[in-house]
């Protein structure tokens, strides 16, 4: 969310880290929550108003009821004293907590005992009561809010262990703001990682000093829990922005991750898919280079073609030569027929003129007269027909020569015949030779288109077999997932390593200041609390404290159980006011701090010392509850209030 | 070929075989003057056009074959044709109203003259009829002068085959004969008689391949 008027400079560095608009990193952040909390917010401060339970002790112990009450709690320093150990102190604490937690969390034998207990608090203007009955220690209640006119609402029923911290926890991680510094849960495949609202049970370890002391801060000892509480002390700035941050980069990388994955596996699928096409596809182009040979063919088709075509020329020349050849042999035969025929008619004529010749004339043909003796006589010696008188002679001599002319005649005409009859009977030979070429170039190409439309049929199939095979291919290749997602998240990516880089600079800088605040009030009252030694101490980050004794390096975990303690409470006081001074404080202002005494380690002075300095929380801190048990009646006596003390008549406190 | 030109002693010498070819002998009045007597003149022309259309006579005798189923006769058909007759033989005629018809007198002439054959004039009523007179002797010549010139033989022989066609009938029987076939083959006025050659040809090819079961 962005600031009217100028950007904020927090988004700025982020764009000028990014090196991307200011606008669409706004865009970004906005899309992915993530708010900027140069502030650490405002805390909510909790009172605890009265703590209550009873039961019955077992046979052992005397089987005898039991009950406590302590009301009218406020802010300030309470107490609770007893001299010996077993009077019941840390069960008091231990109720406290408990309630405040939804987690039942006493010793094994009053767990027992315990039949009922109740709390009363406030959290800012709101108070709340929870009220728990427990049957072999399950816990069954009812949480209630409680307004002014002494009406109650319920808010929450419960009838189990789940259930109670369920309730418990709700309520507080909601009513304290603790959501914002719920941790990030590393997820699966299935169900990505998510922010765990349900802290709150370790969360409350803030709360709480115990009798455990291995931890710094807290009673748990759990990975990056001190860290996180000590951001339950001391609200650093931007802080929750930089979980947010980790929180959204984490789900950005998951998912970017995950998408990567699903596309390996669909490119791993789809590259199956385009390896079997490609297969297919080279076969089909082996297919179509074998078929391809047709072009030998179709030279022969052609080449066929050509010659069809001159034998066709050819037939069609010799054809009509042979009709000239078969007229020129009609003309011939009918020259030679003509000229047999006269020849013939001549030698009949010749010879039948011979015959009558010879024959006398006895009788005119026209009147039967007898011709005379004498003009037969004429006709014989000067050759004068014995009719009309012509002399016929000379007609004889005419008719050798036309005699010899006809035969002559007749022998050439034969010849022009046999010519002709030679001629077309070698124009048929040819005819017949040429009709046979040209039925067989025929037949050849009948053949050789046979082929060709075969082979084009199969050139047809592969052809069309690889266009598809070519087009399915390029189908599959260019069949791209849901890339579409992928420049958006790779931004959203950048945008947010720079947002969280920009932002653990700015934490880092301002913790790096409270720290060192922090540690050199801590060193002060580690002196204080008895600890003289101490001339420095440095706490960082992730809650570690190391220790300068004079000239000897050391840290927290290799000090006495004694000084742990002390510096327990010197770390939590510490961390409470420089807290406060910087304006960053965030606890929710109660503080249970169990038997300081306890062990044997820790003596009277100290005790004092730690009292004083819990009290004198009182006045830069007015709202600050802080409960403490001890054994040491008379600190408490001396240090606290009357009427914030319970101390115990006798051995027990109930 | 319309034109042929045969000499008048040619025509002569055709026509001297014809009537001795279809000659009967005279009866009682006739014997004095003749060996041989040629009935009608209409006959000697019908005899003439046989000798003269050789396609005519081989399709007659086709058909005679057709009634008889004498083989000789078939073989006398093929070998007209296979000869070349229908062109080397033909001696064209020119069609008139009651067919072919061509003046024979030059001819008559000439052998009566040599006082071969004399003319007589049978009285038949209100009409003339021609009777041919052969003179005794005329026989033995034309024997004689087929001996010493042996290219006139063919009209002895063809002149008997076509008296054989003829079959005894009379002038105006064979006329009839001739005429179907003459009108058949449309010939116009006045024109000259084509040949039928071809249909001749093409009908001795079926007769010839039925008659022996096949080709030959």
């Amino acid at each position: 969310m962005t600031e009217t008027g100028t950007p904020p400079p927090w988004a700025d560095a982020i764009a000028a880290k990014a090196d991307m608009p200011a606008e669409t990193v706004e865009e970004v952040l906005a899309r992915h929550r993530i708010r900027p909390s140069p502030v650490p917010g405002q805390p909510r401060r909790m009172t605890i108003e009265s703590i209550a339970f009873a039961g019955t002790k077992d046979e052992a112990r005397g089987g005898q009821p039991f009950a406590f009450t302590w009301n009218g709690l406020g802010p300030g320093l309470w107490a609770v004293a007893a001299p010996a150990n077993f009077a019941g102190k840390s069960t008091v604490f231990e109720v406290a907590k408990s309630l405040l937690r939804g987690r039942l969390s006493v010793q094994p034998d009053v767990a027992d005992w315990l039949a009922s207990a109740e709390l009363l608090f406030r959290v800012d203007d709101t108070r709340y009561r929870v009220a728990v009955a427990f049957e072999k220690r399950v816990p069954s209640g009812t949480l209630e809010l409680l307004k002014d006119d002494e009406t109650h609402i319920q808010l929450g029923g419960f009838s189990s262990e789940p259930e109670f911290e369920q309730t418990m926890g709700g309520l507080m991680m909601d009513r304290l703001s603790l959501a914002r510094l719920s941790a990030w849960r590393q997820g699966s495949e299935d169900s990505p990682g998510r922010a765990a609202p349900h802290d709150w049970p370790m969360l409350s370890e803030a709360l709480f000093i115990g009798t455990e002391l291995r931890a710094l801060i807290g009673d748990v000892v759990v990975d990056g829990l001190p860290a996180r509480l000590l951001q339950m002390f001391v609200g650093l700035p931007w802080v929750s922005t930089l979980f947010e941050a980790r929180t959204a980069l984490k789900q950005v990388e998951e998912e970017i991750a995950r998408k990567r994955r699903r596309r390996e596996a669909v490119d791993a699928r789809r590259k199956i898919r385009a390896d079997a096409v490609r297969g297919e596809l080279a076969a089909a182009k082996a297919r179509l280079d074998a078929v391809i040979g047709s072009g030998d063919l179709r030279r022969r088709l052609v080449e066929t073609e050509g010659e069809l075509a001159g034998a066709s020329d050819q037939l069609r020349r010799i054809r009509a030569a042979q009709r000239e050849a078969e007229a020129a042999l009609d003309q011939a035969q009918a020259e030679h027929d003509e000229d047999l025929r006269q020849h013939q008619d001549f030698l009949e004529a010749k010879a039948a003129h011979a015959v009558f010749g010879r024959l006398r004339p006895t009788c005119c043909p026209r009147c039967e007269s007898a011709i005379p003796r004498e003009r037969q006589r004429r006709e014989r010696e000067s050759l004068e027909c014995s009719v009309c008188g012509t002399n016929v002679g000379k007609r004889d001599a005419d008719n050798d020569v036309a005699e010899r002319d006809l035969a002559a005649r007749v022998e050439a005409s034969g010849k022009a015949l046999a010519t002709a009859r030679g001629d077309a009977k070698a124009i048929a030979e040819r005819l017949a030779e040429t009709e046979a070429e040209v039925l067989r170039l025929d037949a050849t190409l009948a053949g050789l288109t046979g082929d060709l439309k075969g082979s084009a049929e199969a050139r047809w199939t592969a052809e069309a077999d690889v266009s598809r095979l070519e087009g399915r291919l390029e189908e599959i290749l260019a069949d791209e997932p849901e890339t579409s997602d992928g420049p958006a998240l790779e931004l959203d990516r950048r945008i947010l390593k720079a947002c969280e880089e920009v932002t653990n600079d700015l934490v880092k800088a301002h913790r790096d200041e409270l720290l060192k605040a922090i540690s050199e009030r801590l060193a002060e009252l580690a002196r204080r609390f008895g600890m003289k030694g101490v001339s420095s101490a440095r706490l960082n980050g992730q809650a570690q404290l190391s220790l300068t004794k004079g000239s000897t390096e050391t840290n927290f975990s290799r000090s006495t159980k004694g000084e742990r303690m002390r510096l327990k409470v010197a770390t939590v006081i510490a961390m409470l006011q420089v807290g406060e001074v910087a304006g960053v404080g965030r606890h929710p202002g109660v503080l249970f701090v169990d038997s300081p005494a306890g062990a044997e380690e820790i003596i009277q002075e100290d005790v004092d010392e730690l009292l004083d300095g819990l009290a004198s929380l009182e006045e830069t801190m007015p709202w600050f509850q802080v409960f403490v048990a001890t054994t040491k009646v008379d600190a408490v006596a001396d240090r606290v209030r009357p009427d914030h003390a319970r101390i115990a008549d006798g051995e027990v406190l109930w | 070929m319309l034109n042929r030109t045969t000499s008048p002693h040619q025509k002569a010498f055709r026509l001297l075989f014809l009537l001795l070819a279809g000659g009967v002998p005279p009866d009682g009045a006739d014997a004095a003057e003749a060996e041989a007597v040629f009935v009608g003149e209409k006959r000697m022309q019908a005899f003439d056009f046989w000798i003269r259309y050789p396609d005519y006579l081989a399709d007659e005798l086709l058909n005679l074959f057709g009634q008889s189923r004498d083989a000789a006769l078939l073989d006398q058909a093929a070998a007209i044709v296979q000869d070349r007759e229908p062109d080397l033989r033909r001696y064209p005629m020119v069609r008139f109203r009651y067919g072919a018809y061509e003046r024979m007198d030059d001819a008559v002439a000439i052998l009566e003259y040599r006082g071969l054959v004399k003319v007589r004039m049978r009285d038949m009523g209100h009409y003339g009829e021609t009777d041919f007179l052969i003179r005794p002797g005329t026989r033995e010549l034309a024997d004689r002068a087929i001996a010493e010139h042996p290219v006139l033989r063919w009209y002895a022989d063809r002149a008997a085959l076509v008296n054989r066609v003829a079959g005894g009938q009379s002038g105006d029987a064979l006329k009839e004969r001739q005429y179907r076939r003459i009108e058949y083959a449309r010939t116009p006025l006045n024109r000259t008689i084509p040949g039928i050659a071809d249909t001749v040809v093409a009908r001795l090819r079926d007769l010839l391949d039925g008659h022996n079961g096949g080709s030959r």
